[in-house]
């Protein structure tokens, strides 16, 4: 898979991973694919949440010692 | 007898996936009636109070209220056990790990801690106190407390979606995350979890074996803090995010999960009232009518809130 663009989440609790991803997303063009890393477990919850509610296309989630990494492609 | 995994599969059933947020929120009122059966509604913020006033007076401080041990106060009790249960919870399901934010984060999570504090004295009640439990039971102050919340978080939210603009270096930086919970060599979570569950029911047994009133009433606070804690981890039950979605980004799955559970806390509470079950039989009518009703009624509960509701949105969590 492609990645156009990484965000960093790493460390960041709960609203901060999607305030950031919501504002990466915006700076993106359509089709890009964004790799979000973070380690907040409500992460695993709230990113495909978000993504269906903006509609972006939720792709793929991997998890790897504690940290998650999330694959999103803008609409 | 089970056949054999059946336990298994239910334990990794429970403990292998979050529960939806509605799930745990009409557990957390059934047991939000349950207190009320047994003592007071669930509150927060009046333990933090408790601990407080036992820490500062063992540093030499003097002239701050009444004070009652930690371990005789219900709400304190709650409290440390609801910690005790979550962190078991996340053990079993290898959620634990110790996360270092950023320090930019932990600034602002200790102002926002500082803000809730503050705004939980002036108004009198926290999201659980104040809301959960203050709504249900009709107060006003409640409605005010709740007003306040949610300009409180309105506020907050603006800030920090100018603080990624401005200043994106404070939530930038280093961090790091100790002892994660997947991987391989998590054997030890369940370990530990299995052990702190028989402390938990250790200490549970040696209050209610007392035999008194009150050690029996503190005994169930013990063990029901275990399970209020288990809850909240598994469904993330949130009441900041009730509070914050709408303005952020227009999920409406927290505030209906919320506004399910505020409903059936209403209808366990006016029956409770009614026909004066458990301590609300304890006084005459007018008086259970005042229970959990707050003197605070409007511009303390309305600035209380609204400081609490910063400090709730900028500490996140």
């Amino acid at each position: 898979m492609q990645v156009d663009q990484t965000l960093d989440c790493k460390g960041l609790s709960c609203p901060m991973p999607i305030i950031k991803l919501a504002k990466t997303i915006k700076k993106m063009n359509s089709g890009e694919v964004l790799e979000m890393i973070g380690t907040d477990p409500g992460s695993k919850t709230d990113v495909p949440a978000w993504c269906e509610k903006t509609g972006n296309i939720f792709m793929e989630q991997t998890e790897d010692g504690g940290a998650f990494k999330f694959y999103i492609k803008k609409k | 007898m089970f056949k054999k995994g059946v336990l298994r599969e239910l334990f990794d059933g429970l403990f292998g996936k979050s529960w939806p947020m509605w799930v745990g929120g009409i557990l957390l009122a059934l047991l939000n009636i349950l207190l009320f059966v047994i003592k007071y509604p669930w509150g927060g913020s009046g333990g933090y109070i408790s601990i407080g006033q036992n820490l500062f007076q063992s540093l030499g401080a003097t002239n701050i209220g009444t004070k009652i041990p930690i371990n005789l106060h219900t709400v304190a009790l709650l409290n440390i056990f609801i910690v005790l249960g979550a962190f078991i919870s996340s053990l079993f399901s290898k959620e634990f790990s110790i996360k270092v934010a950023p320090i930019g984060e932990l600034v602002k999570g200790l102002i926002g801690g500082a803000l809730m504090g503050i705004g939980a004295t002036v108004g009198i009640g926290c999201t659980i106190g104040g809301f959960f439990s203050g709504v249900p039971a009709l107060s006003g102050g409640a409605l005010f407390l709740s007003l306040g919340f949610m300009l409180g978080t309105i506020v907050a939210l603006k800030y920090l979606l100018w603080e990624m603009e401005a200043l994106p270096k404070i939530s930038m930086g280093k961090s790091c995350t100790l002892l994660p919970g997947t991987g391989k060599k998590t054997s030890w979570q369940r370990w530990l979890g299995w052990i702190l569950i028989a402390v938990i029911l250790f200490i549970f047994s040696n209050y209610t074996g007392k035999g008194t009133a009150l050690s029996k009433i503190l005994g169930w606070h013990v063990f029901l803090g275990l399970i209020f804690g288990i809850i909240l981890q598994r469904s993330r039950y949130c009441i900041v995010r009730a509070f914050r979605e709408p303005f952020m980004t227009g999920e409406s799955s927290a505030p209906v999960a919320i506004i399910i559970s505020i409903l059936v806390v209403l209808i366990g509470f006016t029956v409770l009232k009614y026909f004066g079950v458990g301590n609300a039989g304890e006084t005459a009518v007018r008086a259970i009518e005042m229970k959990s009703v707050y003197a605070n009624f409007w511009l303390r509960a309305l600035l209380g809130g609204f400081i609490f509701g910063l400090g709730m949105t900028l500490a996140g969590g």
